[in-house]
């Protein structure tokens, strides 16, 4: 797909002055790589904040088979990259755990986009994050992460395994790889760019009241 | 371990028995480490604030101080967040480089915002095509 080349930054600079965030999510199952991505492309180490667990762990009655690691916070780890001297884009990895979604809706809040990836040997991982992003209206791509000893399937097998629309854009790519990272943010910055261009209102970040 | 057991307050934190001001042990008791640190202290900075009142913050809000003379006596984390706020920087990478939870770093922020020590810049640009396209630009050239 060919785009014009945009000299003219017709975006408003942000009211105060300095530079805006733009937020992607990453979701997939636990360790299928959200991290190894968000460290080939970011240009700072990947960093971990930790939301405590304290205020929402009530209900959960069955702490026994936590992992010992989570079972008082959840981490969450993500990257930036600097777009120019007026946007951030930020890149946070969503807590791996399906227990842990609760917080996603703090994390969705303004998000424009998100990166669903997953690794063929577990797809079933990554069903819930294709299922929330829709049902939340986040446009995402997913990504076929390729561990060397999965088998390799075809695109067309992954995406009917995942009832994937075929609006979805569905890559294969490697997270360690920083010119396959580079894909498929440019595969969901095209997408968005469709969904913004043919859709009758621009849709923006995610709003939640 | 029994929560009760995770703080004792008369250790005499910083009085270390060797001098060194790095605690080994608790005499008699268990060396009180990192983790169990964190536990108490969030409770402690935020004076028992899960929420701040008036600022809601993302992750991903750019932070940035604003130049305003910081007073003395102000409380040691909220000083560190003022110093690494000398240019943008997200509540996220606030809370990651302060080593504090993310939740508590957001009402600290809130705290210096408050105080106009501190300028958050919350809004998400619009998603516009020409954005979109300076991004991908951007994403190429890395």
């Amino acid at each position: 797909m060919q785009y014009e080349h945009s000299d003219a930054h017709d975006t408003p600079p942000s009211a105060g002055g300095g530079p805006q965030p733009v937020k992607f999510l990453v979701a997939g199952g636990f360790g299928v790589g959200k991290t190894t991505l968000v460290g080939s492309i970011s240009e700072i180490e990947p960093l971990t904040t930790e939301a405590t667990m304290t205020a929402y762990s009530e209900g959960h009655d069955d702490l026994s088979a936590v992992d010992r690691k989570t079972s008082t916070t959840v981490a969450m780890d993500f990257g930036r990259i600097t777009i120019d001297s007026e946007v951030i884009l930020y890149l946070f990895g969503t807590p791996g755990q399906e227990r842990f979604w609760f917080m996603w809706d703090d994390l969705v809040d303004g998000a424009i986009g998100a990166v669903v990836l997953l690794d063929t040997r577990r797809i079933e991982d990554c069903f819930a994050a294709v299922d929330y992003f829709e049902s939340r209206g986040v446009p995402f791509v997913a990504v076929v992460n390729q561990f060397p000893d999965a088998g390799s399937y075809s695109l067309e097998e992954v995406r009917e395994a995942l009832a994937l629309g075929d609006h979805v854009p569905l890559v294969r790519a490697d997270a360690r790889s920083r010119d396959s990272v580079k894909m498929v943010l440019i595969a969901l910055l095209e997408h968005l760019i469709q969904r913004v261009t043919s859709a009758p209102a621009a849709p923006t970040a995610v709003h939640h009241a | 371990m029994d929560p009760d057991d995770r703080w004792e307050p008369d250790l005499g934190i910083g009085a270390s028995p060797d001098g060194s001001g790095a605690w080994s042990a608790a005499p008699g008791g268990v060396p009180a480490t990192e983790e169990e640190e964190t536990l108490v202290r969030p409770f402690v900075i935020t004076g028992g604030r899960t929420r701040h009142a008036t600022v809601h913050l993302r992750v991903e809000s750019l932070v940035v101080a604003t130049g305003a003379v910081v007073p003395a006596g102000l409380q040691f984390e909220h000083a560190r967040i003022v110093a690494l706020c000398d240019r943008p920087v997200s509540v996220a990478e606030i809370a990651a480089r302060v080593e504090l939870p993310l939740g508590v770093a957001q009402v600290l922020v809130g705290d210096l915002a408050d105080a106009d020590l501190v300028k958050v810049h919350e809004a998400t640009p619009d998603a516009t095509p020409a954005l979109l396209l300076r991004m991908i630009d951007a994403v190429r050239a890395l």
